[in-house]
């Protein structure tokens, strides 16, 4: 496929990226499910310790993209470079200890345990004989986690008696305890009330302090207009635009994808 | 790394500091001290019993073992296992096998006369023999466990064990190498392996009286049922142990924090196989009734004992470890009842002991008690009781909801 030498519409829709275009770079990323094509040939290339917008109407195929990045999919065609290396299809969990870490869009806490437990466990080490958990030190991190987040007063609950901005919280929470440098978030802000949007900001923004890379999901800019540095939007699988957000709101065909439906 | 820990330096002196205090039993809860209690009461009970009635109750120390060897990976992982005998079959026939057909011969052939210590060893070598067959036996599980869902693999673990009681019986005469003299067919090997202390001349300590043959089978037991309480407490208390109770619960969230779902499946197979087997192993030369046959390993119906342990863990508390020592002392007691008064009946009683337990006490014993525990002492301390403790759904409860919804996701159930 890479070998094919570059036609006028290829090279105009795409260019290629190489490992070292960013911390985490997709080039040519395909992802078939039968004959629907939910990824077309997606490359974007993403810089340390940015916020990334990546946007598109719903179907458009971000939560794919998601998945063939983070091995939860092996993707149909394309590399994906993490880091300077080729980690094209590795299982999830050899991803997350790569440093790369993600929530899901439909939660799946641990019903048996309370919060805090379901963040202690993204904190256990990969092996079969530990002493860990047994001196009580990872669920002192775990806590402290879960107070970074806004967890602090219902982590000893269990996770179906948090509402939905705590849900998503846990998620979030679970992400920062596995120690990622580069975290995905998949649509944080749907179903969140303003102020809700805005805590959540703060934190995200604060972990970019700490030196983390974010990208964000969304179907619309609403909410990231304050959190991204750049907008990245996709629809049925492929790049429409990228830019900063003030780029992307002006741009002529991103307000087609979303002419009739929502506001972009 | 991104994130900066609270806990940056010596996390690892300060875990084992944690692990010593632990050890040395300070501000124990309530429950340990109980559970350590009861641990306590049965090293005693050699004080109480008539032989006859010790012999029974040693028996009941590998019913303890059998259960907790079912309970590490279906009690705490999820996945129904409804064959465990053929764990303990492994172990059973590997020690005495390893023995009688490898180590004595070759010993032998080399003339070497064995006194006690010797005895001793070669014992010990093949329970260590026996529980490598069983945890071989493990991974035979375990791998395909990997692939399978719920229904399936429960039905490999039914089938497993019988086929394995057909090679015994295709082997009867001899399997090369592996086992020279044969597995014995259904009556099992009629040579039987030597005990650590017994009665007659094979044993590496010969007693002359009955008491003192059933009092030492007895402790030599209970060290094995110590053995296997510090090893599986020690890993499901750790951080795996979480692990494995998450993989009951979901495999993807599992597998979404950087952890490796099918390396502790495994694990966890393997973990519970060598438990199972040594049980079964250190039985061959050490319990009542040693005889490495058939109806003492997989019990007289070929399933019985693969039933039994299940009962016995889920009366007590599935995921608990614990639980199956209070389990295996309930089960006992029942079947000592029922073989009483209705020996013809059994072993249904017990099974339907079983589907009690699972409606009206459908956590086990153990955490129902430690339930109404919690909230006694919270009464007496004056608090309301909807702090202490929120109603958690039981392992027993979780596992077979799950298992119910994969088995309508083969047979394409409606109700989806
Ligand atoms: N596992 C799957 N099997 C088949 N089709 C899928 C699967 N996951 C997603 N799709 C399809 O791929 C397309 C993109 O979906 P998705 O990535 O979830 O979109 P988005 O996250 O942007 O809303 C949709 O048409 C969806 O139906
Ligand atoms: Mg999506």
């Amino acid at each position: 496929m890479s070998a094919e030498p570059e036609t006028g519409a290829r090279a105009d829709r795409e260019r290629s990226y190489g490992p070292d275009d960013g911390i985490l770079v997709a080039d040519d990323l395909r992802k078939e499910f039968g004959g629907l094509v939910a990824v077309d040939d997606l490359s974007f290339a993403v810089q340390e310790q940015e916020i990334l917008g990546f946007i598109g109407p719903n179907g458009a195929g971000k939560s794919t993209t998601f998945n063939c990045v983070t091995g939860t999919y092996p993707p149909t065609d394309g590399t994906v470079y993490f880091k300077g290396e080729d980690v094209t299809g590795i299982p999830a969990h050899d991803m997350v200890k790569e440093g790369m870490s993600r929530t899901f869009q439909e939660f799946a806490p641990l019903e048996d345990r309370p919060v805090v437990k379901n963040v202690e466990l993204a904190l256990a080490p990969d092996e079969l004989f530990t002493l860990s958990g047994m001196g009580g030190e990872t669920e002192q991190l775990a806590r402290e986690i879960c107070r970074r987040v806004g967890l602090g007063e219902v982590m000893d609950q269990t996770p179906s008696e948090l509402p939905h901005a705590g849900m998503l919280k846990l998620e979030l929470g679970r992400a920062i305890a596995t120690q990622p440098d580069v975290m995905l978030v998949d649509e944080p802000f749907a179903g969140l009330s303003a102020d809700e949007v805005q805590e959540l900001t703060e934190v995200m923004e604060s972990l970019r302090q700490h030196g983390m890379t974010l990208i964000v999901v969304d179907h619309n800019m609403r909410g990231l207009l304050n959190l991204i540095d750049r907008a990245f939007v996709i629809q049925f699988g492929s790049k429409i635009a990228e830019g900063t957000p003030e780029e992307i709101t002006d741009d002529p065909e991103v307000q087609e994808a979303y002419l009739g439906g929502e506001e972009i | 790394m991104a994130t900066e820990t609270p806990l940056e330096g010596d996390v690892g002196r300060r875990r084992k500091q944690a692990v010593k205090e632990k050890l040395l039993l300070r501000d124990l809860a309530l429950r340990h001290r109980l559970g350590i209690l009861g641990v306590g009461l049965l090293a005693l009970l050699p004080l109480l019993a008539q032989p006859r009635e010790l012999n029974q109750f040693t028996y009941v120390l590998y019913l303890m073992m059998f259960a907790i060897s079912w309970d590490v990976v279906s009690g705490y992982t999820g996945q129904l296992s409804f064959g465990h005998a053929f764990f303990f079959a492994l172990g059973g026939y590997g020690t005495s096998v390893t023995v009688n057909q490898h180590l004595v011969p070759l010993l032998d052939g080399l003339g070497v006369t064995l006194g006690p210590v010797g005895t001793t060893v070669v014992i010990l070598a093949g329970i260590v023999g026996g529980t490598l067959v069983a945890a071989l036996g493990g991974v035979l599980i375990g791998v395909p466990a990997l692939r399978l869902e719920g229904p399936y693999l429960s039905l490999v673990t039914l089938i497993a064990p019988l086929l394995l009681y057909q090679s015994f019986i295709i082997f009867g005469e001899e399997l090369p190498v592996l086992a020279p003299n044969g597995l014995g067919g259904t009556s099992g090997l009629l040579n039987e392996p030597p005990s650590f202390v017994g009665i007659g001349t094979n044993a590496a300590v010969t007693v002359d009286q009955l008491w003192v043959d059933a009092v030492a089978r007895y402790y030599i037991s209970f060290l094995a049922l110590l053995i296997v309480l510090a090893v599986t407490y020690g890993v499901t208390r750790s951080a795996a142990g979480s692990v494995f109770t998450a993989i009951r619960e979901d495999e993807d969230a599992v597998q979404s924090v950087g952890l490796n779902p099918a390396k502790f499946k495994i694990f966890a197979f393997v973990l519970s196989a060598a438990v199972g087997g040594f049980a079964a192993a250190v039985w061959m030369h050490a319990g009542p009734n040693a005889y490495p046959n058939t109806e003492n390993l997989f019990g007289p119906g070929r399933i019985d004992l693969s039933i039994n342990v299940i009962v016995v863990a889920v009366i007590g508390g599935m995921g608990t470890i614990v639980g199956s020592l209070v389990g295996a002392l309930f089960f006992a007691f029942a079947d000592s009842v029922i073989g009483a008064f209705v020996p013809e009946l059994k072993p249904l009683p017990t099974f339907l002991l079983g589907m009690v337990a699972l409606t009206f006490l459908p956590r086990g014993v153990v955490p129902e008690a430690t339930r109404f525990g919690r909230r006694l002492l919270a009464w007496r301390r004056g608090e309301v009781d909807s702090l202490v403790e929120r109603d958690r759904t039981s392992a027993a409860k979780r596992t077979v909801d799950r298992y119910r919804e994969e088995i309508e996701e083969i047979i394409g159930g409606e109700g989806r």
